[in-house]
């Protein structure tokens, strides 16, 4: 998980795109919310924030992960500035589809925060199944962390 | 947590309610319509006095034990200084629960027994541990092992002081007997299942899960507490105390064979299948539903509690399924004959409130009265909480709504004087 401390998330590139279109011009389109990194060469695509926490953690995630048989889902977005993202569960669909959870936490007691203010998170999430074993994906962010819903037998870890 | 209060006035049961009912029928005709708009003001007009059902219990806590309780509340919020948190929603989360606590300090009700207000002091104890331990736990002075530890301990103590339970009383007197008991196990139960280590987790954050672990295990000690407590004071008032334990299993064996046939979730097609006439969307429907669903509620709590040994804790649960299941009876007659359909004004629905007032009066005046007083509950609460959206919505309040829950109540006092009267007879012989 990293988090910026400015108006500027954490992950500044990828960004997103609507077209494959590799000339264009990055720097106009919108922060990145969800990504898959599915190769070595798709890892070295990620740029952080100059403000970005846990900048070494993230990029040792990517760095390690073994694209033959697994890849990354990186989700970003906005978040209350005394919450942050956790991992609630990672399942797949019965197509294949990963099917990725997060929940809203309250940070630590120590981090000095206001109720009303508002900043970006990122997580990276290794999924312990290549990219080209799914062709959907989809990512919820409920209230609380809770159980695994039962129709899912058992979770896949992340 | 559920609050009961009782008051016995004597009443001729039978006759109220069977002129009560049947007026209802004969004077106000029935809408076909499944909305009708109602007379606010007349709406607004329903609520009124509700007998005040007296406690049950012969021997109350004493002032010291509510002082008590409310010392601890004052102990434990005692110089808490929340600024020192950063964090504004940890911060926030604790002066909520800080509040609450406080405020139960300043409202006292008159109307309330002194059982009533310790039962009522159990919660804000564990609101004051939240904020406590939330602020041991940023100084890092408390963990959660610690927590589970005083929790462990807390958890032995209820449990041992079920396991070496006495239900002593006096010698001519076991029905006096029963109403403590049943008073002090609930409480003593209570403290047992609240400081169980299967607690709910509400919070990730480290300092306010510290927390909660810390107001659930509170909750309990405080009800084991005061069940410790109240079972001293109890047993010191007693001369030549005799031993009831044997006696009330048998009690609670008898009543509980009688019902657990109801301990299922209840069939509404075979409940129903009998009435020759559309009940969708009617008052008729909400009353069978919710007896319905309090009978097997009630019935599926006694054989639970009799499976577990619990020998006073499953009679009251008994009688309340006894009640609801001839209360389903009389409804389904009433319905079946035409009765509970969509008014088309709020006179009925007035009709069926005072026919409950009535009832529940008439409850009260029935003997043994204890055993009145601890069912009085089941018919007080539909009145009080119709009478309070009347109150407070009159424009938004759905007459049918309240017409079922008027009926719910009225059904249920009517139905409850002869159980009251055979739970006597099984106690006292």
């Amino acid at each position: 998980m990293t988090r910026s401390t400015s108006d500027r998330p954490p992950i500044v590139a990828p960004r997103e795109s609507t077209d494959t279109d590799e000339s264009a011009d990055d720097t106009a389109s919108d922060p990145l919310t969800s990504h898959v990194i599915g190769s070595e060469s798709g890892s070295e695509a990620v740029a952080f924030a100059g403000d970005a926490t846990n900048v070494a953690a993230v990029r040792r995630l990517i760095s390690e992960t073994a694209y033959a048989s697994e890849s990354v889902l990186l989700y970003q977005t906005r978040v209350r500035d005394c919450y942050t993202l956790q991992l609630n569960y990672v399942a797949r669909d019965d197509d294949g589809s990963p099917d990725v959870q997060f929940c809203h936490v309250i940070r630590d007691a120590e981090v000095d925060c206001e109720r009303d203010a508002w900043g970006h998170v990122a997580a990276a999430v290794r999924l312990p199944f290549p990219d080209d074993e799914y062709s959907g994906l989809s990512i919820g962010t409920g209230g609380s962390c809770g159980r695994i819903p039962s129709r899912y037998n058992e979770s896949e870890p992340a | 947590m559920s609050r009961e209060t009782r008051r016995s006035v004597l009443a001729g049961v039978g006759t109220a309610l069977t002129g009560t009912l049947s007026g209802c029928n004969g004077l106000t005709p029935l809408s076909g319509e499944t909305t009708v708009e109602y007379d606010e003001s007349a709406i607004a007009a329903l609520p009124g006095a509700i007998p005040r059902v007296p406690p049950a219990t012969p021997v109350q806590p004493t002032d010291a034990h509510l002082t008590s309780a409310r010392d601890r509340i004052r102990l434990l919020l005692d110089g808490t200084d929340l600024s020192q948190i950063p964090n504004a929603v940890v911060r926030d989360e604790l002066a909520r629960e800080r509040e609450s606590a406080r405020s139960a300090l300043s409202s006292e009700d008159p109307g309330e027994s002194r059982s009533e207000a310790l039962e009522g002091l159990t919660h804000p104890r564990s609101e004051a541990m939240f904020v406590d331990a939330g602020l041991a736990a940023f100084r890092d002075e408390l963990t959660a092992e610690d927590v589970s530890t005083r929790r462990e301990r807390d958890h032995a103590d209820a449990e041992s002081f079920l396991t070496d339970y006495s239900h002593v009383g006096p010698p001519d007197d076991p029905m006096a007997a029963f109403v403590e008991h049943a008073r002090i196990t609930d409480w003593g139960y209570t403290g047992v299942r609240l400081t169980d280590p299967e607690s709910r987790r509400e919070y990730e954050n480290a300092v306010l899960h510290v927390a909660e672990l810390a107001q659930n295990a509170e909750w309990g000690r405080a009800y084991a507490a005061d069940a410790r407590r109240l079972y001293k004071r109890y047993a010191s008032t007693l001369d030549d105390p005799r031993e009831y334990g044997a006696h009330f299993a048998s009690v609670a064996a008898t009543l509980t064979d009688d019902i657990a046939s109801h301990a299922t979730r209840p069939d509404w097609e075979a409940l129903t299948s009998d009435i020759k006439r559309e009940l969708s969307n009617t008052p008729g429907e909400k009353l069978l539903r919710e007896l319905s669903k309090n009978r097997w509620a009630s019935a599926q709590n006694a054989v639970e509690r009799r499976d577990a040994g619990r020998k006073v804790g499953a009679v009251i649960p008994a009688l309340g399924a006894l009640t609801a299941d001839r209360a389903v009876t009389d409804a389904k007659n009433a319905v079946s004959d035409g009765a509970y359909g969509v008014p088309e004004s709020v006179d009925p629905i007035a009709a069926e409130r005072a026919a409950a007032v009535d009832g529940l009066r008439a409850l009260l005046g029935t003997s043994p009265e204890p055993i009145a007083r601890r069912l009085a509950g089941s018919v007080h609460t539909p009145i009080r909480n119709a009478d309070r959206i009347a109150d407070e919505n009159p424009s938004g309040a759905d007459g049918s709504d309240l017409y079922a829950q008027y009926a719910v109540a009225n059904r249920l006092a009517a139905a409850a004087p002869p159980v009251v009267r055979r739970a006597g007879e099984l106690l006292r012989t």
